[in-house]
């Protein structure tokens, strides 16, 4: 029966070289649907307690979403999950590229690696079967040098898609990811190490199976009426129009619901670089190691990263497979020739204003020789930070940095430092494995300035601004992820035009009532985890998402390309089926929910002095045990409780 | 269900030089089949077989088309294409991809047909594109 899932996964065991599949019962498909929901499941039951997330023991997934290739739009993610090494949680990074359709191609739903190979190894896979094959030739070279070669390779013929780990990955350093695509990352959790310490250099997928929807009628017609919406794009504000956008937005008082339309037609213009002054002004994003304000990176100092100024050199749209928008671009490297992708909004304020760099040119030359080491430009911005500062108040000094003359906006010294850092050199090896490991080696209160999450750097967006990134750094199971929930997505999420039960934000409300922990803003923050694990498990974008659920209609997709007949409300029972596998398993894995915690300076205490976020404070512990407690689980403890997993008919 | 090979086949071989997946087996002249766990059913040997001998999933023979440059192609509609990369991702033999002339940032990649050699008329291009914008034109090529 056509359904649009392939029903079936690849089992890859890399110390026997024994390659297996398994059929997978639609019971499954169900209740987690696929994605991150199938692989929570599977990676649940089978990756045992305690297990070294760098030793054989661990399970690497990659998996595609159920909505991939079904002629569905903005649904052509790939999520990498495990165990994360950085964090010791549950780990996901998702991106977009081309290999989610290659995952379906070869017939599957998700390719899982076990053990460990004793000698650099890939794994090349078609619409006939899977096969490993010998990397010595491909080991030490760069992500971007490793597609192309295994691209020439293997795609003359037919389509090539690669996952490959650069240089970060194969030294196992605990903040690299895997890269798709010409440098587009599954960047966050620290994969990129669990791939290289299983000797497991690249992913090549040939297959070419098609995917049938049970309604591709219906499919049509829903993505040509979603598509209606893609294309209402408006002329807009210039570039420095954004900024005194977000200075306005900072003065007033209140505060407007937000519409992702606004969104869309800024991403479709700039890509996600349309927030660059704007959230630095409006207190978005974090300045100075999250110490500083719009005041210390005004727009005299952020005008280089003015959208406008920003994507001169972008020579085209990117899109991600099946993405109508293209929020990414292709711009020209500084040497005018060679085509790179465009820094994203938060590589260029975790490189830029979070070190207090003002070049921009930097941060497109850092951005592009991270995308080829295969490391994450947001944990490493936010290390560089941390070393600033720990420089600044003699922490580490010239004789521990290799010379580097670590002070806030030193170009030369952070670009000389992120070298070091893929190559783990000197100063650079005591920093590759992220900030909380570098406090731990450094010690003398240096904890203090790891701005982190369970271990896991933040993404670019400040809870002092929106308290609810703060509370999804710490609830969620892979800590420190900013794509999952906020009130700002909330908003745009639109949910409860699908789900009248859900709380409707009053369209202008006062500023400070985001400080209050109620049931309401509980109930908002449980909705964001629910409906993100669906997008998850569907494959779908989080921008797409943002555009609300009115005009993107994920549920419908849903039924349509798989025949079922749920409700907006049947599928968050699925997300919060989900997020509670997930959550145990943390359990399983020795990790205490409450044990994950964030930096006191990030949550405002002490409040800030001057700013955007002056005098702010977030009530994170009351605002958890809220949202613990709306979702089921035990207020104190964030354990699932028993009439939880009753309801949500988990049988653990 | 996928293509089969009827007994009229003499084992001439063109249709596994044609697949693109290597999903046809058989000795030279001697009966083929074809491994239905493989085929992406995409019709290349029904339109290449010279002795009718290759029937469609629905039991149908499929129609011989003697000239390869007839085969039906790609045209991409710019006005309706928003390059969103579905058809360069569905075509079997990597022949689409998007052009490299881009004018301005705003401007879109379209898709075009890179190795009109390659192209088998699958027609899996136009039937994944979700907004129409890809059809068949018998004429190119």
């Amino acid at each position: 029966m056509n359904r649009s899932y392939m029903g079936k996964v690849l089992w890859v065991d890399l110390t026997t070289g024994r390659i297996t599949t398994e059929t997978i019962p639609d019971d499954l498909y169900n209740r987690f649907l696929s994605g991150n929901g199938l692989a929570a499941w599977l990676l649940y039951r089978r990756i045992p307690a305690g297990a070294d997330p760098l030793g054989p023991d661990n399970i690497l997934g990659f998996v595609s979403g159920v909505l991939t290739s079904s002629g569905s739009l903005f649904t052509g993610r790939w999520m990498v999950v495990g165990k994360s090494p950085l964090t010791g949680t549950w780990g996901d990074a998702n991106c977009g590229g081309n290999l989610a359709p290659g995952i379906k191609g070869c017939g599957v739903d998700g390719i899982f690696f076990t053990g460990q190979s004793d000698r650099p190894v890939y794994l090349y896979a078609d619409t006939k079967g899977a096969e490993l094959r010998d990397a010595i030739h491909l080991w030490g070279k760069d992500a971007i040098e490793t597609e192309r070669l295994l691209v020439d390779e293997h795609g003359s013929k037919q389509r090539a898609r690669v996952a490959c780990i650069g240089m970060a990955g194969e030294r196992r350093s605990l903040i690299s990811g895997i890269v798709n695509h010409g440098g587009r990352l599954a960047a966050r959790s620290g994969l990129g190490a669990v791939m290289g310490a299983k000797g497991l250099k690249a992913v090549v997928l040939c297959g070419s199976r098609r995917v049938h929807a049970y309604d591709p009628k219906a499919m049509k017609a829903l993505s040509l009426a979603c598509n209606e919406h893609v294309a209402f794009q408006p002329p807009f504000l210039n570039g420095t129009m954004t900024a005194y956008l977000g200075a306005l937005m900072r003065m007033l008082p209140t505060q407007m619901k937000l519409d992702g339309m606004l969104y869309k037609i800024m991403l479709s213009k700039w890509g996600t670089v349309n927030q660059n002054q704007m959230a630095i002004e409006m207190g978005d994003a974090p300045v100075m190691n999250w110490k500083g304000s719009n005041r210390d990176f005004g727009l005299d100092k952020s005008k280089l990263i003015d959208p406008d100024e920003f994507t001169k050199p972008v020579v085209a749209k990117y899109f991600c497979y099946s993405c109508p928008l293209g929020c990414g671009g292709i711009s020209l490297a500084p040497d005018g020739k060679t085509e790179v992708h465009r820094p994203e909004y938060e590589s260029t304020i975790a490189l830029g204003g979070l070190c207090l760099n003002e070049d921009a040119n930097s941060i497109y030359y850092l951005n592009e020789m991270l995308n080829r080491a295969g490391m994450d430009t947001i944990s490493v911005g936010g290390t560089v930070a941390f070393a600033i500062e720990c420089f600044e108040k003699g922490l580490l000094t010239p004789k521990e940095t290799d010379g580097l003359k670590l002070t806030w906006g030193n170009t030369d010294a952070i670009v000389r430092l992120v070298e070091k850092m893929v190559k783990r050199e000197g100063i650079g090896d005591l920093l590759a494995d992220g900030t909380r490991a570098a406090a731990a080696r450094i010690g003398k209160g240096a904890e203090e300035m790891a701005i982190h999450a369970g271990g896991q750097e933040l993404g670019m967006h400040d809870g002092r601004y929106d308290p609810g990134f703060a509370l999804h750094n710490v609830v969620e199971p892979t800590p420190g992820r900013h794509t999952i929930g906020a009130y700002m997505y909330y908003e745009m999420f639109q949910l409860w035009r699908e789900i009248p039960d859900l709380p409707d934000p009053a369209l202008f409300y006062l500023k400070r009532s985001k400080y209050r922990a109620n049931r309401e803003k509980a109930a908002m923050g449980a909705a964001c985890s629910q409906y993100m694990n669906v997008i998850n498990g569907a494959g779908c974008c989080l921008f797409g998402a943002l555009m609300g659920a009115h005009r993107i209609p994920l549920f419908d997709w849903l039924n349509a390309a798989t025949g079922w007949k749920q409700t907006p409300e049947g599928y968050l029972v699925i997300g919060h089926r989900i997020q509670a596998v997930k959550q145990l398993f943390n359990i399983k894995q020795g990790i205490n929910p409450k044990d994950i915690r964030v930096s006191k300076r990030v949550l405002g205490d002490p409040p800030q002095q001057e700013g955007a976020n002056k005098g702010v404070t977030v009530p994170l512990e009351k605002l958890r045990r809220y949202y613990w407690s709306g979702m089921g689980f035990d207020p104190e403890t964030g354990v699932p409780t028993s009439e939880c997993l009753a309801r949500l008919n988990l049988t653990i | 269900m996928a293509y089969s090979i009827t007994h009229e086949c003499i084992g001439c071989s063109v249709c596994m030089r044609v697949c693109p997946v290597d999903a046809i087996i058989g000795k030279p002249k001697e009966r083929h089949r074809i491994v239905s766990e493989i085929c992406i059913d995409c019709g290349a040997c029904g339109r290449i077989c010279p002795h009718a001998s290759v029937k469609n999933p629905k039991g149908e023979l499929c129609e011989r088309i003697r000239i390869r440059s007839r085969w039906p192609k790609p045209k991409f509609d710019h006005q309706r294409c928003m390059g969103c990369t579905i058809c360069v991702e569905a075509c079997p033999t990597g022949c689409i991809d998007l052009k490299t002339d881009r004018g301005n940032r705003e401007t879109l990649r379209y898709p075009f047909l890179k190795k009109a050699r390659n192209c088998m008329g699958c027609t899996f291009c136009m039937l994944e594109c979700p907004v129409d914008a890809v059809y068949m034109d018998q004429r190119v090529g």
